[in-house]
């Protein structure tokens, strides 16, 4: 008896057998009813609501925040009930037959949970993968902050005979290359809970010329994501299992022009092939970074070219004597060709990523120039320039190597690395209207065409511009060299660590003001060049002889009425220098007066150019052996008295208070009669310091 | 070096002295003291060696140089405009040209290969030379060595008269430069000769490059790279 119409029901059939059909008399009782909860089934209490409750025949409805789905009234009946939500498990939770006696409220529960696939990185940058996937993106900087960083993977870790590099194949080269590649897990949440059959999953990356995705994570994988495949498909079986899928990335670029070095990794988690979720995590390509002076020396590269004897074996005493560290590493002259400007070929550098523990994962990586200084075609074609001499001897397991642009002769001499270099560490004040900001790798200074001088312009190429500021980190700026024939910013400019100033470090710079007034107080007869025989051969242009390439050989020539354009070249370049110093070295590196070291050098004007008359003192090695510096000074030919050279003497003046060795050595006629000096046939590796870029707050 | 391998195939070397043939009897006859609409026209065909031969004759002949541009600067072809120039510079600025010539010639390629700016220093040298010091006066000189000369000399060499061109940047200049990157398969002459392009009037070689045949389009890639390397 329906207590709400009191009738009864006219057919025994209505509430029996599996018509499911209220009839009409039944549809007025309202007090038939089934009220279905579901709870979380991880711990069988928690309400969920939006899961889609079937009563077969009956439809469906979401069950509210408390998780109920009501049927007020239903007929009297057995039914099959059925919860389900995308990506929750099992997929349906059912029961297969409840009774609903008529004149009653049925109450049941169904448990369900959410079941789901995340990306976990290392987010965290702590070298592990993190448990927790909710901070994978934005990537943000600073301590404390998240976002997963990855390698340009540009070294050769199975060391193939074509010098092919880790990221130019889809393959791990190797075990050696696993601590290369940033790790990338998908896992399923909860662990023990059984995935849906019709869940599958997507994995794709922003730009597949940029990030490669690869698996398994050991020496046999391979590219699963990246510049042959545009995603990659996780099928039910594989995403049911019990562990984590581990994947791993490496880069395929440095940042550069047009890529800020973020890229997005995304999971696209499948429900019946219809995408249900997806889920990103940013990643970021840990910038090339140079060494500075304040990094510590590893080793010292120079060409042997056979003529350089004195040099080398001079460099060597210090390197191992005085500095405890290996001998020169030399490259072989007739394999280069003769060409010995060893700072010119190259610029090396490293790039970090997080790794378990204090240090950070480091790989040293030389960028080559954008100078073709082949061609033309050398005479031998096994031979080849210095410029190749990275990708052909130091390209390595754990040594990487890249290129802004292939080497062109439309680029110029600006191009060379002598004209690339780094300041120490230091903060700005933000003085001179510039940002307030911590620099712990130095800022990249090289040399351009900023003020006009020494026209026609030249500039370093745009690419290599671009790829030094898309690094951040070192926030490059130009100065101005184009006013000198070499146009490098070493022939003017060095930094030396330790020495004290506003920031623990100062600058040398080149002072021809200085030079020619230690000229004036000297008399008249006093030479310079002694013991040069200014009658031999040019070695670097063997149609003429020194002494037409340096006709002043005494203070007195220089002083008298022969020398007038030479002393006015030296206050046009002093000018020059100074405006360097004060508009461009003292507002971008927030120094004062007192924190250059000024040194005699005195210039010889080329047309609108000019270039170091007495060897450039500025131009030297600077070795750095804890907190020692070992200096190996370009001897300068200065003028010479019984007590000696006085540009020698006051450069050792300058120099020896903050230096454990200065070291005067002659390159005359094997560098400086060549447009160079001991730092352009030299350079250095350097450790990579142990500060985190990633902690850096405004990159 | 024979007369065949100064130029780029056997019906334009035929071409050539066929032009040089009707030229130089003119001038063996003896004696006119004009340089003809002809004469240039044959010349501006002409390259390399059998180029000089006759160029030095027209010279030797004597005659009035001095107005040849001005007469020629109408012509539609820019090889006779060019050769115009040429001749009357060589008439008006032999002794710079000599001189400059001497000095290239004289360069210690392999001690200046050795130095710090390489090969590179000679070109900027002489651009910057060229900026300064030569002036305009320099460019007929330039256009000769480079667009008669480009392929038969060494490709520095060639370089260098480019790197003058760029000094002194002038839209007549455009045509030669595009002429190298046209007719040359040296790397080097290319990139170096769509540099210059890069750094003359920009209005004249957009235009130049605008009107470019399918057959000449390694010239905008050239250029587009150059342009990169630039900006």
């Amino acid at each position: 008896m329906c207590q709400e119409t009191n009738t009864a029901p006219t057919s025994p059939s209505a509430h029996t057998g599996d018509d499911h059909v209220l009839r009409d008399d039944c549809a007025r009782c309202q007090h038939t009813n089934l009220h279905v909860r579901v709870l979380n089934a991880s711990d069988g209490t928690t309400p969920l609501a939006g899961i889609e409750v079937t009563v077969l025949g009956k439809g469906m409805k979401l069950t509210d925040p408390n998780g109920w789905a009501k049927w007020r009234p239903i007929a009297a009946n057995t039914y099959r009930i059925r919860a389900r939500k995308n990506l929750h498990s099992p997929d349906p939770a059912e029961n297969a037959a409840v009774a609903v006696p008529h004149g009653s409220t049925t109450e049941i529960e169904l448990r369900i949970q959410p079941v789901n696939l995340h990306l976990h990185v290392d987010a965290d940058r702590d070298g592990t993968v993190d448990n927790d996937w909710r901070h994978n993106t934005p990537w943000t900087p600073g301590a404390g902050r998240h976002g997963a960083i990855v390698f340009f993977n540009n070294d050769n870790d199975d060391r193939d005979a074509a010098k092919e590099r880790d990221f130019e194949n889809p393959t791990v080269d190797t075990a050696s290359d696993l601590p290369d590649l940033a790790p990338l897990h998908v896992r399923r949440h909860p662990a023990g809970v059984a995935l849906p059959a019709n869940v599958t999953a997507e994995l794709r990356v922003s730009d597949a010329n940029k990030l490669r995705i690869i698996t398994p994570v050991t020496a046999a994988g391979t590219e699963v994501v990246g510049p042959a495949h545009a995603s990659h498909t996780l099928d039910n079986a594989t995403l049911g299992g019990s562990a984590d899928i581990a994947f791993a990335m490496e880069a395929l670029q440095y940042p550069h022009s047009g890529f800020n070095g973020k890229l997005t990794v995304t999971l696209d988690i499948k429900v019946n092939g219809t995408s249900a979720r997806t889920e990103t995590a940013e990643v970021r390509v840990a910038p090339w970074i140079m060494f500075n002076h304040s990094n510590q020396t590893e080793k010292v590269y120079v060409v042997n070219t056979g003529d350089n004897g004195s040099l080398r074996s001079r460099i060597n005493w210090v390197l191992t004597t005085r500095a405890s560290l290996p001998a020169l590493q030399e490259a072989t002259g007739a394999t280069y060709n003769g060409d010995r400007w060893m700072q010119d070929g190259m610029e090396p550098g490293f790039a970090a990523m997080p790794r378990a523990g204090a240090a950070s994962w480091t790989t040293p990586s030389t960028l080559r120039t954008a100078l073709d200084r082949g061609a033309p075609s050398p005479p031998d074609p096994r031979t080849t320039e210095i410029d190749s001499y990275p990708k052909r001897e130091l390209l390595d397991r754990d040594y990487g190597f890249l290129e802004a642009v292939a080497p062109t002769t439309a680029a110029n001499s600006l191009d060379s690395f002598g004209n690339l270099e780094c300041s120490p560490p230091f903060t700005h004040s933000g003085a001179h209207g510039q940002p307030a900001r911590n620099y712990p790798f130095g800022r990249v200074v090289f040399g351009d065409d900023t003020k006009g001088h020494g026209a026609p312009s030249r500039r370093m190429h745009a690419r290599v511009r671009a790829l030094l500021a898309a690094q951040v980190v070192q926030d490059p700026f130009p100065i101005d060299t184009n006013w000198l024939v070499v146009g490098h910013v070493d022939e003017f400019v060095c930094f030396l660590p330790g020495a004290g100033g506003s920031h623990g470090w100062k600058v040398v710079i080149a002072s021809p003001r200085l030079a020619l007034d230690i000229v004036r107080a000297q008399p008249n007869s006093t030479p310079l060049f002694h013991g040069i025989n200014m009658n031999r051969r040019n070695p670097f242009d063997t149609a003429h002889r020194l002494r037409d390439s340096y006709p002043l050989r005494t203070c007195g020539a220089i002083k008298g009425a022969g020398g007038a354009s030479f002393r006015t070249w030296q206050t046009e370049a002093q000018a020059i220098i100074d405006a360097v110093r004060n508009d461009e070295l003292k507002v971008k590196l927030d120094l004062q007066d007192s924190d250059f070291i000024h040194l005699p050098v005195l210039f010889q004007k080329n047309g609108s150019r000019f270039i170091a008359y007495t060897a450039g003192s500025v131009n030297m090695l600077v070795i750095t052996k804890g907190a020692d510096l070992h200096l190996c000074v370009p001897k300068p030919f200065g003028p010479r008295r019984a007590a000696g050279c006085r540009f020698k003497a006051d450069i050792r003046t300058k120099l020896s208070p903050h230096a454990r060795t200065v070291r005067f050595i002659d390159d005359f006629l094997t560098y400086h009669v060549g447009q160079g000096e001991i730092h352009c046939g030299t350079n250095s590796q350097r450790t990579p310091p142990s500060d985190h870029w990633w902690e850096m707050t405004w990159i | 070096m024979d007369l065949m391998s100064m130029c780029v195939t056997r019906r334009r070397f035929i071409v050539m002295m066929g032009a040089a043939a009707v030229l130089l009897p003119g001038s063996c006859l003896g004696g006119k003291k004009m340089v003809t609409e002809k004469d240039v026209r044959v010349l501006s065909q002409l390259e390399g060696t059998i180029y000089k031969t006759v160029r030095d004759e027209l010279f030797r002949r004597g005659g009035d140089f001095s107005n040849l541009a001005k007469r020629h600067a109408p012509d539609p072809d820019w090889r006779v405009r060019i050769t115009a120039e040429i001749l009357q510079g060589w008439a008006t600025h032999r002794s710079l040209f000599g001189k400059v010539i001497a000095e290239i010639n004289g360069i210690d390629l392999a001690g200046r290969r050795a130095t710090v700016t390489g090969i590179t220093g000679i070109w900027e040298e002489y651009e910057m030379r060229a900026h300064i010091e030569y002036g305009p006066s320099i460019l007929p000189l330039a256009w000769e060595q480079v667009f008669k000369f480009a392929g038969t000399e060494p490709a520095w060499r060639t370089a260098t008269f480019l790197a003058m061109m760029a000094g002194v940047p002038v839209a007549a200049s455009v045509e030669p430069a595009a002429h190298v990157i046209e007719n040359s398969s040296e790397q080097l002459l290319r990139e170096r000769a769509a540099l210059t392009l890069t750094k003359l009037p920009r209005d004249v070689v957009d235009l130049r490059l605008a009107g470019l045949s399918a057959r000449s389009g390694g010239i905008a890639d050239a250029v587009r790279t150059a342009r990169e390397l630039m900006e």
